[in-house]
């Protein structure tokens, strides 16, 4: 699996800024080298968080139930309701 | 020789055809604070009408933008300022033809203080051979792409003071 899009780092960029989520120290600039490093992280981890997950799960997910899950394990870690 | 103060309101503001309209934001836990909030990776702009500027003598424009960060205590936010100005009796239609004339463009910086309220001032200069009883349209954008403008999170801006001299 590869790196998100430009496009889709944008898309990420500016909703993340429009919901209020930014730090006061933090420039634009500062929040979109933060996302870009999250989805690198995110790449460059896929194959250990699939290897981690239960076989039951891993094996009938696709790939995007799978994102959503951890997803979701990250917004409720957040505080935000689901 | 004076200078004429108008003050444009957020209620009175109006949309701008072609130009995404800013949210509107209702705050406050004692006074409401309404503003109109100006997204950082998107151009949004607000335009009013005045049906006639008066007490207009002669001279640039000075448009002073109140305004406060959503989130942010640093960076820059950079505010475009045009006109158009329309003059009874023109041969203009006026559904078709008024344009907005060259937008002056100014860079402002968040306050030190969370929601703190600054005020960053745009000098118009194309006045469009503007004279005093004109109707004038003002429309003030935040130009998200401008290479000053790097504050992160909206710009709340809760109104806009016009000056002119009345000489």
């Amino acid at each position: 699996m590869a790196v998100l899009s430009e496009g889709d780092r944008a898309l990420i960029h500016k909703a993340f800024m429009a919901k209020g989520h930014c730090a006061p120290s933090n420039l634009k600039a500062d929040i979109r080298a933060a996302v870009n490093a999250a989805d690198d992280w995110v790449d460059t981890n896929a194959a250990s968080f699939n290897t981690a997950l239960p076989a039951a799960f891993k094996n009938a997910a696709s790939a995007s139930q799978k994102a959503i899950l951890l997803a979701f394990c990250c917004l409720r870690r957040a505080g935000i309701n689901l | 020789m004076a200078t004429t103060k108008l003050a444009l309101s957020i209620e009175s503001a109006g949309p701008i055809p072609s130009v995404t309209l800013p949210e509107l934001k209702s705050a406050g836990s004692a006074v409401t604070v309404l503003s109109y909030s100006f997204d950082s990776a998107t151009t949004e702009g607000i335009q009013w009408q005045l049906p006639a500027l008066l007490s207009y003598g002669s001279g640039n424009l000075t448009v002073k933008c109140r305004w406060y960060a959503d989130t942010a205590t640093t960076g820059g936010v950079a505010w475009g300022a045009t006109i158009e100005v329309v003059t009874p009796a023109d041969a203009l239609n006026m559904e078709t033809g008024p344009a907005w004339n060259t937008e002056a463009l100014t860079t402002g910086t968040a306050s030190g203080t969370a929601h703190g309220l600054v005020e960053t001032s745009c000098t118009v200069s194309s006045l469009d051979s503007l004279t005093n009883g004109d109707v004038v349209f003002v429309r003030i954008r935040r130009k998200h792409d401008d290479a000053g403008d790097d504050m992160s999170g909206d710009a709340q801006l809760v109104g806009v003071v016009l000056e002119y001299s009345d000489t």
